[in-house]
């Protein structure tokens, strides 16, 4: 079962009983969401979190689980990361909005990127498709530079400016392109999720120039 | 990416229906019309006999709709250009579910078939349908061996009751599945479980280790299961890397750690560092074989 993982970053550390406080009220905000495993009953008043300690969520409406990772730590390192088994995004129907699993999954993504105003968020494909190196869309180390737009991603102010001006960004003929209250822009490439991640796809070459 | 276009030749038009997947690709909704046509474009006279033969596939496999073929041929295209590791084209997967569909001239097709595409299709993500490419296959070679069509089962869905298998095994509730699925099953006989993947981090970074970590913690409760809901035989597991090569420092790292909530259960993690070690560990709790398969680029 593969993983599907979105990862938050920043520029400087997140550590702080506040900040957990924050994401644990974020998780309880967002519909069908339980705190514990399936058939389990955990009560978020009583969840204390270490380094890269984890939350389990059970989702209400059938199988299907998510745990949020926090790790705390800056660039190039991560302050947060959401996993869900990657099966369980199986967006329903043809075209429209997310619905079920994968709705209030992205529902929760996009709660906490508004809440904790982050520097960039990612879900990188995990697996090894040829030509789509994860490490194109990673913060690995030293300044960032984005090899390759995501399939979701969340841009802050300074990632925007880098990828062409918020006016540029928003034009991005993605799937999805919203300004977030925070000012920062979410883009969903396509719906299905890493549906085509090529260096020729037309957001990639929106937001990062003809291909080379 | 190793995309080609392919252009058919006179010989090969002689030879193929290529009215037939005209008139295919015209009853196909959009999705699945732009995906036989890159099919044409990528495979040539291979691409117009998959497209045909998919179509057939209603004909013969019980329970499978028009609209499940359009799922397939969407699945067809993104695998083909996704290009993973070890995976296989179109059409040889199609041969394999033409051979399963009409095991023998006539026979009903192998049970699963129509589940099996139901659920690893449709959402267009290639990575999900890695499990059709090598399930068909390993069911085609257990009918190539002489097992009986009629006791292979794909996308076998199974449930155990967890506490009987804790009350009669050493294991505990968080070795084990309530409810998982068997890839390809042989009724009496061996089950194969398709990873195709190798569980190693694209890079030494925490959440990509984490995440095979969690892999590996799946891996283990879903051998348990099937493991206690066999009870005797063989488990195959299909991966894409040697069973003794040594697991990644970040991957034990985050396996063998205690405060990131992955299920390890009553395994011993001190013990595991390859795929065989864990095998081992399931052998050494049931009266069942598991062994790892290699799948090679290309095979």
């Amino acid at each position: 079962m593969s993983q599907a993982v979105f990862v938050f970053y920043s520029t400087e550390s997140r550590r702080s009983e506040e900040f957990v406080r924050q994401t644990l009220a974020v998780c309880e905000s967002v519909d069908g969401f339980k705190f514990g495993s399936p058939g389990e009953t955990v009560d978020p008043a009583d969840i204390s979190l270490d380094q890269n300690s984890t939350v389990e969520l059970s989702w209400q409406g059938g199988a299907g689980d998510v745990s949020i990772t926090f790790t705390y730590k800056p660039r190039p390192e991560s302050f947060l990361e959401v996993f869900t088994r990657r099966e369980m995004l199986l967006p329903e129907g043809g075209e429209g909005e997310y619905e079920g699993l994968t709705g209030a999954v992205m529902e929760l993504v996009r709660a906490l990127a508004i809440e904790h105003n982050p520097y960039y968020v990612m879900s990188p494909d995990l697996e090894k498709i040829m030509g789509t190196d994860p490490a194109d869309v990673t913060p690995m180390k030293g300044e960032f530079e984005l090899e390759r737009i995501p399939w979701f991603g969340v841009y802050s102010s300074s990632l925007i400016e880098d990828l062409g001006g918020r006016e540029h960004v928003l034009e991005t003929p993605a799937w999805r392109v919203e300004e977030l209250d925070t000012g920062s822009i979410l883009i969903i490439r396509t719906r299905t999720p890493w549906a085509d991640l090529g260096r020729d796809h037309p957001v990639n070459r929106h937001l990062l120039g003809a291909v080379s | 990416m190793c995309v080609h276009r392919n252009d058919i030749s006179d010989s090969e038009l002689r030879d193929i229906d290529t009215q037939g997947a005209l008139r295919s690709i015209t009853g196909f909704d959009r999705d699945a019309q732009d995906a036989a046509t890159d099919l044409i474009d990528g495979l040539g006279a291979r691409g117009i006999s998959t497209v045909n033969d998919a179509d057939a596939l209603t004909d013969t496999v019980d329970g499978l709709t028009a609209s499940e073929v359009e799922d397939l041929l969407v699945s067809y295209d993104s695998y083909r250009r996704a290009d993973f590791d070890g995976a296989r084209s179109p059409r040889a997967i199609q041969d394999d579910l033409d051979q399963l569909a009409d095991p023998d001239d006539g026979d009903e097709s192998v049970d699963g078939i129509a589940r099996m595409i139901r659920e690893r299709t449709g959402s267009g993500d290639a990575g999900n349908f890695r499990g059709v490419d090598g399930a068909v296959q390993v069911a085609a070679e257990k009918i190539d061996e002489g097992v009986d069509p009629n006791d292979l089962h794909l996308e076998r869905d199974i449930d155990i009751d967890k506490r009987d298998v804790v009350r009669e095994t050493g294991l505990s509730s968080q070795d084990l599945f309530k409810e998982t699925d068997i890839d390809v099953d042989v009724d009496g006989g061996s089950s194969t479980e398709i990873k195709k993947t190798d569980f190693e981090p694209f890079a030494d970074k925490g959440f990509a280790n984490r995440a095979r970590a969690k892999e590996l913690g799946d891996l283990w409760q879903k051998l348990n299961t099937v493991a206690a809901y066999k009870d005797s035989g063989s488990i195959t597991v299909t991966v894409s890397r040697a069973s003794d090569e040594p697991f990644s420092e970040g991957v034990l790292r985050e396996l063998r750690s205690s405060n990131n909530n992955i299920e390890t259960g009553t395994l011993n993690v001190e013990d595991v560092s390859s795929l065989r070690n864990l095998g081992d560990q399931v052998e050494s709790e049931f009266e069942i074989d598991i062994i790892f398969r290699r799948f090679d680029r290309g095979e």
